[in-house]
């Protein structure tokens, strides 16, 4: 049901406004979900899941509450789900409380997540050609280090440990640009 | 300060990432997060980065040609990488078309048809400049890549079997088949409708996949946002859709649409090249190109060994073209593929029969005869459909232009068989008393002096290629 304090917004405003507020939360509902579901696998859908039940609901959000808890929360149950049904399918997943001990510190990360966005879109700028090929490969496209073994004819523990180098290297260099943006 | 992970814990942070972790080491992971906090922020931020690399890296591949990844340490095996290349396609006039928006001059039409690859239609054929609007009717395809262009700058690449109608400058309807949408900037708002609902882009690319038959729509979002609006809802504002989302159409929600996983592969996003580069490197292993992209009906294929640089020649036997991995064509002929003067019978000809051809995984293998050890040979592989070998003396007249080593060339082949060439503006005696003919498609220039003819292939009327010399392809000149 709308609130009062919504009438004096027109229904394409309102959902103007809100369409907006969900996509400024993209990058913060990624890197939220990521932590609890223990990276990149799945994100992209739950996060999708997550847009759509917002949308959908859209006339429960009390405009002038707050929109990002909300969001987190619904993410929280979709996230709850997928570790039911991955841990009913054999996969490895976090325990419940070690599950609330990672969203207490994820939401508390969440309000910075698009100036790491920002900053590892300037890192990966200034990534080496050849590296940055491996990372599209690896994130663009989707491919599995298998997979990449098999079309360079590398080993994939050669390909796991560049990954792994990478993904290092780019976590001090966004830590350093944070730094430059708020010394 | 922040944490400097030890040796275990990047090795647990990694396994949960790659989801290779066993349940023991999950919960020794589990177990340096509880006990450190900077454990577990570190965990935090490399799961998190982990989904923004996927965002920034596919936005990033959009209307880029991926390429394949080198690991520094290790040579490459020549034949995956050429097969690798190939397979993600480059230097097609196509391709280099795109970097130019067509101009579309005639005032009622919508749309124009910018280019293609493999089309075919059960009506009367189809030309690369072909008008779209409310006075042409649908574009019909029973199979093969189409580019329509509208004038508003958006482009798309529609996949067969599809029909689609120009509706306006900035909108269209898909009756049936694949469509992604290009939306450069300026162009927002392209409108794609069909029978059950409608997309309103917001500066993006999509794809749209309708069934012929019965079945629902799906939508999905490469990058940007768009707006998806199911048929029985046309009054609302539609729910908006991000980059990597797709959606069905379904009347089981509230909304209509179902969140469903993005299949991106199942899309077509750039014209794919028929200059596929080989490199080889010594020895009897074929050369092996994925040429899925380009099969699109059967007939005959022809595939053109072009060397551009490197000491040796390149010495071919037989080259097959296989479907799922099964041989269905094979042209078995000596063939050496250098420079000019040792170039010979590197045109193979490739008969698919109409029983044995579907979509699926082709693969063209080329099976080199001498191999002599630490060869090196550079070149590229073009690979044409029938149509190209229809090309007759009326299609080849008139003028060529192309650049090489930083020269403009200009070659013009007159009526009565006679050619002129000129460089940088000045007329070469080069083709003195040289003549022209086309045999079979392909055009001959014969030297008096000499034995060893320069042979033309046209890829469509507007692009000259050379077979035997390392040139890029003439574009047709004024």
């Amino acid at each position: 049901m709308k609130s009062a304090e919504t009438n004096w917004m027109d229904d394409g405003d309102a959902d103007e406004a809100l369409s907006a507020e969900i996509r400024a939360l993209q990058a913060g509902l990624k890197e939220y979900v990521a932590g609890l579901l223990g990276g990149g696998d799945g994100v992209e859908d739950l996060v999708q899941e997550t847009n759509l039940f917002l949308w959908e609901r859209r006339g429960e959000f009390v405009p002038g509450t707050n929109f990002r808890a909300w969001a987190m929360r619904v993410a929280w149950f979709k996230v709850m789900a997928e570790r039911r049904d991955r841990a009913r399918s054999g996969r490895v997943v976090f325990s419940e409380p070690m599950l609330e001990m990672l969203m207490a510190r994820a939401e508390e990360r969440m309000p910075e997540s698009d100036f790491r966005l920002s900053a590892l879109r300037r890192c990966l700028e200034r990534t080496r050609p050849q590296d940055r090929r491996l990372l599209d490969w690896k994130y663009g496209r989707g491919a599995p280090l298998t997979d990449l073994a098999a079309a360079t004819g590398c080993a994939a523990t050669a390909i796991h440990k560049t990954i792994s180098r990478l993904r290092l290297a780019l976590r001090h260099c966004v830590e350093k640009q944070l730094k430059e943006d708020n010394p | 300060m922040k944490l400097q992970p030890d040796r275990e814990l990047r090795r647990l942070v990694d396994g949960m990432l790659e989801n290779t972790l066993s349940r023991s080491e999950a919960a020794r992971l589990e177990e340096r997060m509880e006990s450190d906090p900077g454990a577990m922020d570190y965990f935090l931020t490399m799961a998190g980065q982990e989904a923004l690399l996927a965002e920034i890296c596919r936005e990033n591949a959009a209307g880029t040609e991926p390429e394949a990844p080198a690991i520094s340490h290790r040579r490459w095996h020549w034949a995956a990488a050429a097969a690798m290349v190939a397979g993600l396609a480059a230097l097609a006039w196509l391709q280099t078309k795109d970097k130019q928006p067509a101009v579309i001059s005639h005032d009622s039409s919508f749309a124009q048809l910018t280019g293609g690859s493999g089309i075919t239609t059960a009506n009367a054929p189809l030309v690369s400049g072909a008008l779209l609007g409310p006075e042409t009717g649908g574009l019909v395809i029973s199979s093969g890549l189409t580019e329509v262009t509208h004038r508003s700058g958006t482009r798309l690449l529609i996949e067969g079997p599809a029909l689609y109608e120009a509706t306006g400058p900035n909108a269209g309807r898909l009756r049936y088949g694949k469509l992604v949408a290009e939306v450069p900037p300026g162009a927002e708002g392209y409108v794609v409708e069909w029978s059950d609902g409608k997309v309103v882009d917001l500066g993006t690319e999509f794809a749209i996949d309708v069934p012929q038959s019965e079945g629902p729509a799906e939508v999905g979002v490469f990058r940007g946002e768009v707006r998806v609006m199911p048929g029985d809802r046309p009054q609302e504002d539609g729910a908006p859709l991000y980059t990597g989302h797709a959606v069905r159409m379904t009347g089981a929600s509230t909304t209509g649409l179902r969140s469903i996983p993005f299949d991106q592969d199942r899309f077509i996003r750039q014209m794919p090249s028929r200059e596929l580069p080989w490199f080889y490197r010594g020895g009897g292993d074929p050369l092996v190109w994925d040429v899925s992209h380009l099969m699109w009906s059967p007939g005959d294929q022809l595939a053109v060994f072009k060397w551009m640089t490197g000491p040796e020649a390149l010495t071919l036997g037989k080259v097959e073209l296989l479907l799922d991995g099964v041989v269905v064509a094979t042209d078995e002929h000596p063939c050496s593929v250098g420079d000019l003067s040792s170039t010979v019978g590197n045109a193979y000809r490739l008969h698919v029969a109409p029983d044995a051809w579907k979509r699926g995984a082709w693969e063209l293998r080329a099976w080199p005869v001498e191999t002599i050890p630490g060869a090196h040979a550079e070149g590229i592989l073009m690979f044409e459909d029938g149509a190209a070998l229809e090309a007759s003396t009326g299609d080849f007249t008139g003028a060529w232009e192309y650049v090489h080593d930083g020269k403009r060339y200009r070659r013009a082949f007159h009526a009565d068989g006679t050619c002129t060439l000129w460089v940088d503006g000045r007329a070469s005696d080069y083709f003195q008393d040289a003549k022209w003919e086309v045999k079979g498609g392909i055009l001959r220039v014969n030297f008096p002096a000499s034995k060893v003819a320069e042979e033309h292939l046209l890829r469509d009327r507007e692009s000259l290629l050379f077979i035997n010399q390392p040139y890029r392809n003439a574009r047709r000149g004024e």
